[in-house]
């Protein structure tokens, strides 16, 4: 049986580690889907798995961040595989989205208006793409730990990388453009 | 290829540096497509959603208070298999001795039946019944489902004559050294941004005849916003025929509770009646009515737990 002082200590543990881990699990899965809402009610369903499993996390297999990542990303693709597919955001929607804000500060709605127009383009761009960025800026994992999480070389990391964020940059210029 | 590779690092080298919130300016060197990349790559960093406050502060509670589910469960688990391992140790290992084992017991049982219905006594019934067995015949037919829940039939105990002591299974989370005699009850509120888990620390408690029991509440704000409650009375209940032997008012005002700050309310309870007259031994129920918790313009409900103390005969 625990004590009450070892669980305080798993206590703990766990909010420590939702802190620290919570706002790179949300901008990652935010990256990954189309509205703040899928984001929340996925990044609680994230949550929820590992308390449920954090008996079975081993630190000496893999660091919390490799783990819940894994959990993330497998929450990701069942979100889509039950939704059969990743509905296709459109322009005219979210700028209809960002129109309904106008009570905002300016600059509150013109960093809107490019969020939502990066999620387009993001939307644009391959799964493996879309996952490498949404890892690296959003969990904001170093190449390797990319590497790992994806099975890719570091080197192939790099260089998916550097293509995809100049796919996304000439998507959004255009989009701006156009 | 070289230079296209050194591009490459160059992006990747700088991409890293600001992740981790340095200063980057790209080298002279560097072409203006990776240039403009590094300051795309940039943006994208800045475009970032956040979680809001809100919700950060409610999935906290919400797997706060699945970790304590987690936590009663476990603690459960570990007394039921406590409790199979002392059978399985208690039983022999052979199929003939079990059959043995089992059939004596079993006997025992229709034994246990045949004399509680008379059959071994001329006079029959149920003469010499203490108090503690009419008491809880009537609780659990007539009382809510409160007390059905908390006592169970069979877990009744007889203790010495003129005693009236039910064992009842601890509330979860409970501590397992309950019914010490004449510890102080403690109910814990613990009240989150938007819900509140109670505990009972102790249960089944035992008071001394004539002696004060007090009712400690202790209340734990681990939102991040300070929050108003309105405790109401409390009613403290005999026997069904009895009914309520005594009120402890109401708190006046409602008492503000800052976030982290611990609030102990101490209700006390001379063991008199209404009257002032001291009640006699048996089981008595503290019912707290519903506490209201106030924070902003919300407002929510707690209904606790009700608390048992069991008043025991005087020594002669």
């Amino acid at each position: 049986m625990s004590t009450a002082s070892e669980e305080r200590g798993a206590r703990e543990i766990f909010v420590e580690l939702y802190e620290e881990f919570l706002p790179k699990v949300f901008r990652y899965i935010r990256y990954r889907v189309n509205s703040e809402q899928e984001t929340e009610d996925l990044t609680s369903v994230v949550f929820e798995k590992a308390l449920v499993n954090f008996e079975k996390y081993s630190r000496d297999k893999a660091s919390f961040s490799t783990w819940i990542f894994s959990i993330a990303r497998n929450t990701v693709i069942d979100h889509y595989r039950t939704q059969a597919r990743r509905p296709a955001l459109s322009l005219e929607k979210a700028e209809i989205e960002a129109s309904s804000n106008e009570l905002l500060p300016d600059d509150v709605i013109v960093k809107m208006e490019e969020r939502e127009k990066l999620q387009v383009c993001l939307s644009r761009l391959s799964p493996e793409e879309q996952e490498i960025i949404a890892l690296k800026f959003g969990s904001e994992m170093n190449n390797r730990q990319i590497a790992r999480t994806m099975g890719l070389s570091e080197s192939n990391v790099g260089t998916k990388l550097y293509r995809a964020v100049r796919k996304l940059r000439d998507s959004f210029q255009e989009t701006d453009n156009g | 290829m070289d230079k296209e590779r050194n591009e490459e690092q160059e992006f990747l080298k700088d991409v890293d540096r600001f992740l981790n919130g340095e200063e980057v300016t790209p080298d002279e060197g560097t072409n203006e497509d990776t240039r403009s990349a590094i300051e795309f790559a940039r943006k994208l960093t800045e475009l970032r959603a956040e979680p809001s406050p809100e919700f950060q502060e409610s999935l906290k509670s919400k797997l706060l208070r699945k970790l304590t589910e987690q936590e009663v469960a476990a603690r459960e688990k570990v007394g039921a298999n406590w409790l199979r391992d002392f059978m399985d140790r208690l039983m022999p290992q052979s199929p003939v001795w079990r059959t043995a084992v089992v059939t004596v017991a079993i006997l025992m049982v229709a034994t246990g039946v045949m004399w509680r219905t008379g059959m071994f006594t001329p006079t029959g019934g149920l003469e010499g019944e203490t108090l503690n067995g009419r008491f809880s015949e009537e609780t659990f037919d007539d009382e809510s489902q409160k007390w059905n829940g908390m006592a169970v039939a069979g877990e009744q105990e007889e203790e010495e004559e003129g005693e009236a002591v039910v064992n009842i299974p601890p509330w979860p989370g409970a501590e397992d050294d309950a019914s010490i005699f004449g510890e102080e009850l403690q109910l814990e509120i613990e009240i989150t941004a938007i819900e509140a888990i109670t505990r009972l620390a102790g249960a089944g408690f035992t008071a001394p005849y004539g002696d004060e029991v007090t009712l400690t509440l202790v209340f734990t704000n681990t939102g991040s916003e300070p929050i108003t409650i309105d405790m109401p009375q409390i009613t403290i209940a005999g026997a069904p025929e009895i009914g309520i032997v005594y009120t402890l008012s109401a708190v006046d005002d409602p008492v503000e509770l800052i976030p982290s700050e611990p609030l102990h309310m101490l209700f006390v309870w001379e063991q008199q009646d209404s009257t002032g007259a001291q009640v006699t031994p048996g089981v008595y129920i503290f019912n707290i009515g519903t506490i209201t918790i106030t924070r902003g313009d919300d407002t929510f409900e707690i209904v606790p737990p009700s608390v048992e103390v069991t008043v025991v005969e005087p020594q002669q």
